[in-house]
């Protein structure tokens, strides 16, 4: 028992199961609807979760990648969020 | 304690193993095949290239006028450049500059983070950046988000709890079902205890620096945050967070093994009702430091105290904006209310009774994110109440 309590036990235990529940949510099947939703709805629901969302004229194409991005790591937006967000940005630029 | 401590120690082979985890899909897109030399250079080349950069940034002004005086505020400019080198690799920078009253700028170094992108739900960053811890610093940290002129008391620079951090991190979010999960963890150079054995009034022995770029022991600040938007149009955010630093004291000194640990939660809610968007946001922190005798040294008399330094701050606060009017101008304000309260530990001598404030506000956007900010706040500090302050903040994002 004391060999399971020590610390590097734990840690590779508590690393193992973060891992896994991570990979296991992450590749979770995204239901149809959010799958389905277009860039401009998750431009819209996403943006507004901090601030009024910007008109999609105010960045060139590639201003918008890069806004993508930093928004990647600021709001934690998804891959599939960023792609398909910044994608309806340069369409509607 | 000894377990946590360890477990600290234990902590980058956590971040090992995600990268292990990872490591076979980083890789994978990244392969470029060389071309030759091109001969003949093309001014003005159609070729948009491949890296894409913002340089974006904010500039602000304050008035304040309260019962005893009003004063224009020095301008505060802040500037972001932001660099997508690749679909890896991202640069997120921040330069604040501060007007100071012999005329001259005050320039700091707010962020420089670099960040590896290695799938889709794991990025990995290092430099200075800003702590997730909460909303106020996190979310709303920019202030042309913040719609409050002022920040609420005890969650900032003035607060217990982790501001700044030099370390690396991983951090990601992904679908799970209807709901969004997002993540952040951090290895940091963490808080510094301050020692002072001075007598003087401004005596912040016991608490702790959290702006040190360099560390002042061997010992590291592990933590993070765990978010969940349970909601599939991103309506509400519930985030918990917390860190730990098993010694927080100068290498060597009496205080090396005093210890900090920080936790808290946040929401944030917002929700367009006819054409109302109406917003709610709050934030809990607590932290505790290990107690120890500190000596104080007062007209060549010393003396030594203690006291359980423990301190919590909080907040609650709302805005409502008339999105949905017809009218031009209308459409364009936003008004909102704020209460803050900060519980410093009641015997430290930079401590007392709570701190309270209540902030009033009306909003005017000229565009989605600049603004001209009326404010009204009432504070009172350790039980006294300072004079009210009516304030102006102009604040222009580009």
């Amino acid at each position: 028992m004391k060999n399971i309590l020590k610390p590097k036990t734990i840690t590779i235990l508590i690393s193992i199961v973060f891992i896994t529940t991570v990979a296991i949510l992450s590749s979770c099947k995204t239901p149809a609807l959010i799958a389905a939703k277009p860039g401009a709805q998750l431009w819209a629901e996403n943006c507004t979760r901090c601030h009024n969302t910007p008109p999609p004229s105010i960045y060139s194409d590639a201003e918008w990648e890069a806004v993508g991005e930093h928004m990647r790591y600021k709001a934690n937006l998804t891959d599939q969020e960023v792609t398909k967000v910044v994608a309806f940005l340069k369409s509607a630029n | 304690m000894q377990l946590l401590n360890k477990l600290k120690q234990r902590f980058p082979v956590i971040v090992l193993l995600l990268l292990l985890s990872a490591v076979s899909k980083a890789q994978d897109s990244t392969t470029t095949v060389a071309e030759p030399l091109q001969t003949v250079q093309i001014p003005n080349s159609p070729n948009p290239g491949s890296q894409s950069f913002l340089f974006t940034g904010e500039a602000s002004s304050l008035f304040l006028a309260s019962k005893d005086e009003n004063t224009f505020v020095p301008l505060t400019l802040m500037l972001m450049p932001l660099a997508r080198i690749n679909d890896r690799l991202f640069l997120e920078s921040g330069v604040k500059m501060e007007l100071q009253d012999d005329g001259s700028f005050a320039f700091g170094l707010e962020t420089l983070n670099l960040h590896y992108r290695v799938n889709s739900w794991l990025t990995l960053h290092a430099g200075k950046f800003a702590a997730p811890w909460g909303n106020v610093l996190d979310m709303f940290g920019e202030g042309f988000v913040s719609r409050f002129p002022v920040g609420p008391i005890g969650l900032s620079d003035d607060g217990m709890a982790p501001t700044d951090l030099v370390g690396f991190g991983a951090q990601g979010g992904f679908q799970a079902g209807n709901a969004k999960m997002l993540y952040e963890l951090y290895l940091a150079n963490g808080p510094q205890l301050i020692v002072n054995e001075d007598g003087t009034a401004d005596n912040m022995t016991g608490h702790m620096s959290y702006d040190a770029l360099t560390d002042n022991n061997k010992n590291k600040a592990f933590g993070g945050k765990l978010g969940i938007l349970p909601f599939s149009n991103s309506m509400l955010q519930v985030d918990a967070f917390a860190q730990y630093a098993g010694k927080t004291g100068d290498a060597g000194s009496l205080y090396q093994n005093i210890s900090s640990s920080s936790y808290g939660a946040d929401f944030n809610f917002y929700k367009t009702f006819n054409i109302m968007m109406v917003r709610l946001m709050g934030q809990y922190e607590e932290t505790n430091t290990g107690n120890a005798t500190y000596k104080v040294i007062e007209n060549a008399d010393t003396s030594y105290y203690t006291f359980n330094n423990k301190g919590n701050s909080w907040y609650l606060a709302g805005t409502l904006r008339p999105s949905g009017s017809s009218n031009d101008f209308v459409h364009d304000l936003e008004i909102g209310a704020r209460y803050a309260q900060y519980d410093p530990p009641k015997n430290a001598l930079w401590g007392g009774t709570a701190s309270k404030q209540l902030t009033l506000d009306l909003t005017y956007w000229f565009t989605w994110s600049s603004q001209i900010n009326f404010g009204y706040n009432i504070q009172t500090d350790a039980g006294t109440r300072l004079g009210n302050e009516f304030i102006i903040r102009t604040l222009y994002k580009f």
